[in-house]
This record gives C-alpha cells, structure tokens and sequence, in this order.
C-alpha cells in the first residue's frame, strides 16, 4: 500500500505576488501581470507586452546564482515557512524542479561556464537550504513543473522519503520571447485563453514551490494540510515538436492515466486547470481533449495563464498552488480576459468572474514542447 | 534473482569510441583510445584540443524520414538520440505492437540540454537581429527535444521526459525508468544519457585547467588514474539502453544483456572541490546495499574517472575502501572522451559486454602504472573471472553522484 502524500507548503513568485496569497488574492481579482517589459529584455520586436516579475525580492547572498535559481529559492522560502517544517526536515528533504530554459543569461550574455549545467536551478536550491536528499531538475520544457511534482510523489509514496520539496522556476528570457515570437505563438498585447480572438501566449516568469509529506510525516507534527496529490498521468503526441496533436491523442491519454493512478473517474473531477495558453493550436487541442475525456459533462475548467503569462516550466507548479488555494476556498479562478466564445473549444472556462463551487477533486494539465502531456491529480483532504 | 525483473534487451550507442554496440565492442576489446585533436569553431574564434567527437556522418541513415522530423534542421545532440534509439531498437530487435507503444516511454538524462542550440540561436540573434532569428533552432534550446524527436521517430506515447543532476544524470534516468518499468508504469522504456561537445564549454574548461592537454613526451595526460593525468578530453554522445521487464522480454523471445539489480546517490553538497571521497563512498554503498550485494561479489568496477586530478583522487581512494586492491578498475572515459551524461550509460553498455565475454576493458595509455591508489587497473583488455556483477559509477563536476549495478543474466 502506498504511502499518503499530502501538500503541506506553497510558495510563489509571478507578475502578479511575491508570495502565494497575494498571487491568489490577484488571481481572484482579476490584477494582470502584463505590461510593456522591460529594458534588458526588450528587443525590438513588434511584441513588447510581458508578465515579468517587477517588485524587488531578496536575492541577498546569491550573487553566483542565476534568475530562474534566484525565484526558486525565494518561493522555495515562502513554503518551507508555510509548512512550519523543523530545519532537521527541511535538512533530509529531496529537491526536485521543472524548469524549461532554465539559467540562459550567461548564454545571452556571450559566456559560458558551470553556471549553465542543466541541473543549475535544483543544485543551487540544495545549496542554499543545505539539504542533504537528492537533487535534481526537469527539463520537460513546460510540463516540467508536472514532471517535478511526479517525482517528489513518487519517493514519498513508495516510501523513500517523508518530505520533498518541489516546484517549478523559468526567468524571462530573450531566448523564449524571440523564440515564441519567431515561430508565431507570441500575443503582443492581450493573452485570452480560449477566445475566438485569442492570438497567442504572453511570456511570463516566476516559481511555484510546493512542500509534500508523507500523510504521517504531517499529521505526526500536526501540519496543516492543502491537499493529497492522488497522482500524475503522463503520455508523449509522438507527433510534432511544438504542435499539439490535432486530435489530442496525447492529452487524452495523459488525463485517463492520471485518473487510473488516482483511482478516480471523469465523474469525479470537479474542475479542470487548464494548460491553456492562449495559442490557436494549444487551446483548440485542449478543449478537444477535455470534450473527449468528459463527453457532455460541463467540468468547469480555467487558465490562469491570462494574469500572469506563461511561465514555462514553473507554470503546473503556479496552476497546483492555485488548485491547493481553490480547494480551500472553494472557489475557482476564472479564465480573465475572455470575450466572445469560440465555438471549437466548446467548453464551459468560467469567464471573468471567480465561481464558488463545491470542489472535492480537482486535475490540472500541463503540456510541453516535444509533444509532452502531463495531468495532476489534487483531492481536497480528509 | 527477482522473479520479474527489469532487464536490458536493447543497446544504442553513439560515442567517439563507435558508433553501434557492434562498433563499441571492438574498442573495448582492444582498448582503443578513441579521442584525437580537434578545431572547433566558436562564435568568436576556435578552441583547439584533444576530444572525443562522433563520427555523425552515418547518423541519419539508421533513422527512417518521417513527417515533422528533419535532420536536416535538427541538433547534434537530437540526431545523436535519435541515433541512439534506433540502435536500440535494431539490438533488441523491438517490434511493439500499437499497444506496446503506448505504453513505451523514454527518460533521458543529460548535463548541458540544449545549451549548444541556445547558444547558435544567440549568435543568430546578433548576426540578424531578433525578427529575422530562424525559428527552427529554437526547440532545440530546450533540452527535452531530443526525446521529443525520438518519439516523434519511433512512435513512443508514453512518459517523455529529460532530467538533469549533471553528468550522473545519465545513470539517473535508467534509475527513473527502472521504477517506471519495474512497477508496471511503463511496458518499455528507452533510457540513457547525451551530451555533445560544445566548443564555448570547453573553451571554458581550458581557460580553467580542466581540460587536458597531452604531455609533450608523448604520456596521455587524461589518461584516468594515472599520476601523470593532468585533466580529462571532452567527449559527446548518445547512449540508449531498452529496459523490460524480464517476464516481457522472455514472453517475446528477446536476446537479454543483463539485469539491472541496484542504485545508489549521494552528494556533498561541496562545489570548491570536484568529487569528495566520503559521498563518492556513500553512492558506492548505497548501490551494493540496493541490490543486496556484497563489495566482494562484483567482477568489475566501471569507475567515473576521466583524468581529472582531484575527482580521479577521491574516486580511487573510494574504491580502494570498499574493493580493496584485487577487483579489477576501469574507466572508459579513456575510449570516448568524457561524454558528460551519456558516459554513465556508455558506462553499463561496457559493462554489460563485460560480463558477457569475461573481459574487462583496460585503461591505454603509457607503458607503466604510477599511481599509489591501490586499486587494480590495467593497460589492455584482462580477463575477468566468475563473480556475476558490475558496478558502474558515474560522478559529477558537483559531486552528486550515482552508481548502478547490472549483473550477468543467466536463463
């Protein structure tokens, strides 16, 4: 029998909070992170609207270290606090981050050095609290996060570990903003996921870090629980390297993985967080799957990806702090920015307005470049 | 021996030191020192040294073309994969059904992703400014593409994923695919490493001393374990191991290299000095302690050494400790190069040969042993006697490390 695996911990940084309340209060309010970005990243391009995080956060004692490190460990911070966990814990806990581009300043800047090595972001982390668990990174582009969240699962729920840290962290980059723009999935003003008028994705930037604990680890120190993470599909398109597959065959097959893993049916999901980024392909994909999954059941499903942007590979870990903050709330955030429905992606994306709803299990989707699909499984505790 | 086991039916490799199994084995069986001086271009200027570089005019035709997959357009490190799945595939002789390959997966590992592609896609930004970069390069930035190509490939639907703990990363994922494999996750799974030689990093590595250079006697400096060493060659490749279950394997009459038996890792949390004896130790222990195998059961210990001064130090120190002076010491870093996170994964693929031909590949190099490490290491080819498994390490520049065990399979 596997272990119970609880989250105990969140912390986030994004356009819209430097912690994971004011994230979630702004979330429900509507508060965008998009604005004109900023100078170093400001390239000329036709596209110039970003969600980058713009209030200052401590990175005293990092100096070596680059961004996308930097917001890790500033989340990783707000949830090691949240979770009330001794330093003796935090010591013993394995180290798991998604990340897509992970440290591409030096590249940016010309230079190359042990700063780049892949595993920058999860190794820096460790560093810094000092853990002595494994560590490592995911480099599943934007399903990364998903991939990460997996990992620390899978070693608590098989018992090779009691605590994990884990998450997601991407800086904003010149690298993603031109690349995006260049292959056509950037929006130069608005991102509305869903919409007919949708034109693309807004490049975002920040860290989710979630703490999870083995159900016993938590209730021995008596630690608040938001949710247990039931399980995580996974599947590959095989088909295309950036686009989805046209019939979601992938995606699908992520959703009924996930949903078999947890021991649950599509009559259980009470609400979706969707990938939904705001692209044509992204979204239209999306909602076919969702339509093929849950035929005529109108799961309500949202992307938060229209406050703050995508943020790459710390995007699933955002979107399951958020799903931890709507379970305790009972109330879902809505898909802001939407105006006329588009008729293909014929779902229901509780537009502009938070909805309070009974919500007892919740999945969220996360999808990648290199046709990666990956569905995570929340139910609120009991 | 566990009654369902995880197995490896397939090997793919693209190294310096061969390209396919077949070519591989020959220069374990003579021992061939595969790295050579080479030029490689930067963005501004070259680096000149001595570097294990594959041979990547034949890559493309062990993969067939296919609707959204160019290689024309696509990595080295995405070609080298692709390559190596192939490979695989061809070894282990793998024709899944529709079904099978749903449930296969891939799980790489490596040390530096995309970092070449991301650095072309700067050099082309500053060469033709932001609006008119070619797109195409920019997947490849992302260091899970070469897995998305190979799926693309081969047509594999279930988990795709691409991890990074440096150089160990490699023996990472074939840890991450075991578990998907071994609890039934997965029905298959390709696993392994890659890494390609990236000119800016080892201009880098020579501007800092940890590249080596041959000494002008004629001694190979990065010749592992050797008191003359005075850094390691930069290598590349693609290494892919197929991994099933052994009930899988047998039900459709696969051809079985061996058996993944025990995993190990630990790390320092030290950066100032590479490798530190006392977690390399750990890693080693936790590994035998996994399998539930003796120090004085293994035939052979695949060591991570590559010709660096301290790394090499600790490592030897490490194994001294635990083997003593009379079970047999490789490295094969002195065949390829040092391949980052495709070595550990070239590592067991030696191993496995190893254990199947009771040989052991030696270290070439100078005439003499000058080392004072009390571990046994060998000039040439010896031959290894009856004891059934290997242990196989892989460490990093960041000290955290892996190990692995694979033992002979016998029906």
């Amino acid at each position: 029998m596997p272990n119970r695996v609880v989250i105990t911990g969140i912390g986030a940084i994004n356009s819209i909070g430097v912690s994971a309340g004011e994230f979630w209060t702004n979330l429900l309010d509507g508060v965008s992170g998009a604005a004109p970005i900023g100078a170093q990243h400001d390239v000329g391009l036709k596209q110039n609207v970003g969600c980058e995080v713009r209030k200052p956060f401590s990175t005293e004692g990092l100096p070596s270290m680059g961004r996308a490190t930097q917001l890790a460990i500033e989340a990783a911070k707000g949830a090691l606090h949240d979770s009330g966990l001794s330093a003796a814990a935090i010591e013993e806990a394995d180290i798991s981050i998604g990340t897509t581009m992970g440290e591409p300043e030096m590249i940016e800047r010309e230079k190359a050095s042990a700063c780049i090595q892949a595993d920058a972001i999860s190794s820096g982390v460790a560093r810094f609290f000092n853990t002595k668990g494994n560590h490592m990174t995911w480099q599943t582009a934007c399903a990364a996060g998903n991939y990460a969240m997996h990992s620390g699962f899978s070693r608590i729920a098989s018992g090779r570990g009691s605590v994990a840290l884990v998450g997601g962290s991407d800086a904003f980059s010149k690298t993603a903003f031109i690349g995006f723009a260049r292959v056509g999935a950037l929006s130069s003003d608005v991102c509305r996921p869903f919409d007919h008028n949708r034109k693309g994705l807004l490049l975002g930037e920040g860290s989710g870090m979630l703490v999870l604990e083995s159900f016993s680890h938590a209730q021995a120190r008596n630690a608040k629980i938001y949710a247990e993470v039931l399980g995580c599909g996974f599947s590959c398109d095989a088909f295309h390297i950036t686009q989805p597959h046209p019939k979601a065959d992938g995606a699908v097959l992520a959703m009924n993985r996930a949903m078999e893993q947890a021991h649950i049916t599509p009559q259980d999901v009470d609400y979706i967080s969707a990938h939904g980024t705001g692209t044509k392909f992204n979204d239209l994909s999306e909602s076919i799957a969702v339509k093929r999954v849950f035929g005529d059941q109108p799961v309500p499903i949202s992307s938060i990806k229209a406050l703050i942007g995508h943020t790459l590979g710390s995007a699933s870990a955002l979107e399951a702090i958020a799903c931890c903050l709507a379970l305790r709330d009972q109330v879902i955030p809505p898909t802001w920015n939407y105006q006329e429905k588009d008729l293909d992606c014929d779902i229901d994306v509780v537009p502009n307005e938070p909805r309070p709803a009974r919500l007892k299990t919740v999945i969220s989707n996360s999808y990648a470049f290199g046709g990666s699909n990956s569905c995570l499984v929340l139910r609120q505790f009991n | 021996m566990n009654t369902d086991s995880v197995v490896i039916t397939g090997i793919g490799v693209v190294t310096a030191a061969g390209v396919g199994f077949h070519a591989f084995q020959s220069s374990l069986r003579n021992s061939t020192r595969c790295v050579a001086p080479k030029t490689l271009a930067r963005e501004n200027g070259a680096v000149e040294g001595i570097v294990g570089a594959v041979n990547d005019e034949d890559l493309p035709k062990f993969i067939q073309p296919k609707r959204h997959l160019n290689f024309k357009h696509m990595s080295r490190s995405g070609v080298m994969v692709c390559a190596a799945a192939a490979l695989a595939i061809k070894d282990g002789r793998f024709e899944p059904s529709a079904q099978t390959l749903e449930q296969t997966g891939i799980v790489m590992g490596t040390g530096f992703g995309g970092i070449q592609s991301m650095l072309k896609f700067n050099a082309d930004v500053r060469a033709k400014g932001p609006s008119a970069v070619n797109p195409i390069i920019f997947p490849d930035t992302v260091s899970n593409a070469p897995a998305g190509y190979a799926a693309i490939a081969f047509g594999m639907q279930g988990m795709n994923a691409t991890l990074s703990t440096g150089f160990s990363s490699g023996l990472r994922a074939i840890r991450v695919a075991y578990e998907q494999v071994a609890s039934g996750g997965l029905a298959a799974a390709f696993a392994g490493g890659y890494d390609e030689l990236i000119p800016e990093l080892c201009h880098y590595w020579q501007s800092t001393g940890a590249m080596a250079s041959d000494h002008t006697d004629g001694i190979l400096a990065a010749r592992p374990f050797n008191a003359n060493r005075n850094g390691f060659y930069p290598g590349e490749g693609a290494v892919v191991l197929l991994l099933e279950r052994r009930s899988t394997a047998s039900q459709r009459g696969a051809a079985i290299h061996g058996e993944l038996l025990g995993f190990g890792s630990c790390q320092s949390n030290q950066t100032s000095e590479p490798g530190a004896l006392g977690a390399q130790r750990c890693t080693m222990q936790r590994a035998l302690a996994n399998a539930g195998i003796k120090a004085s059961e293994i035939a052979a210990v695949f060591a991570s050494a590559n010709g660096s001064v301290l790394a090499d130090r600790d490592e030897a120190l490490a194994i001294a400790s635990i083997f003593g002076p009379d079970t047999p010491v490789t490295a094969i870093k002195s065949l390829t190069g040092e391949c980052m996170a495709a070595a550990g994964p070239a590592s067991v693929s030696a191993a496995l040969w190893a254990l199947n031909k009771k040989k052991v590949p030696g270290i070439p190099g100078q005439a003499h042993d000058s080392h004072d490490y009390k571990i046994r290491t060998s000039n040439s080819t010896s031959e290894m006697d009856d004891r059934n498994y290997c242990l196989i390490n892989s460490f990093g520049l960041d000290a955290q490390g892996e190990s692995l065990i694979v033992g002979r399979y016998e029906s």
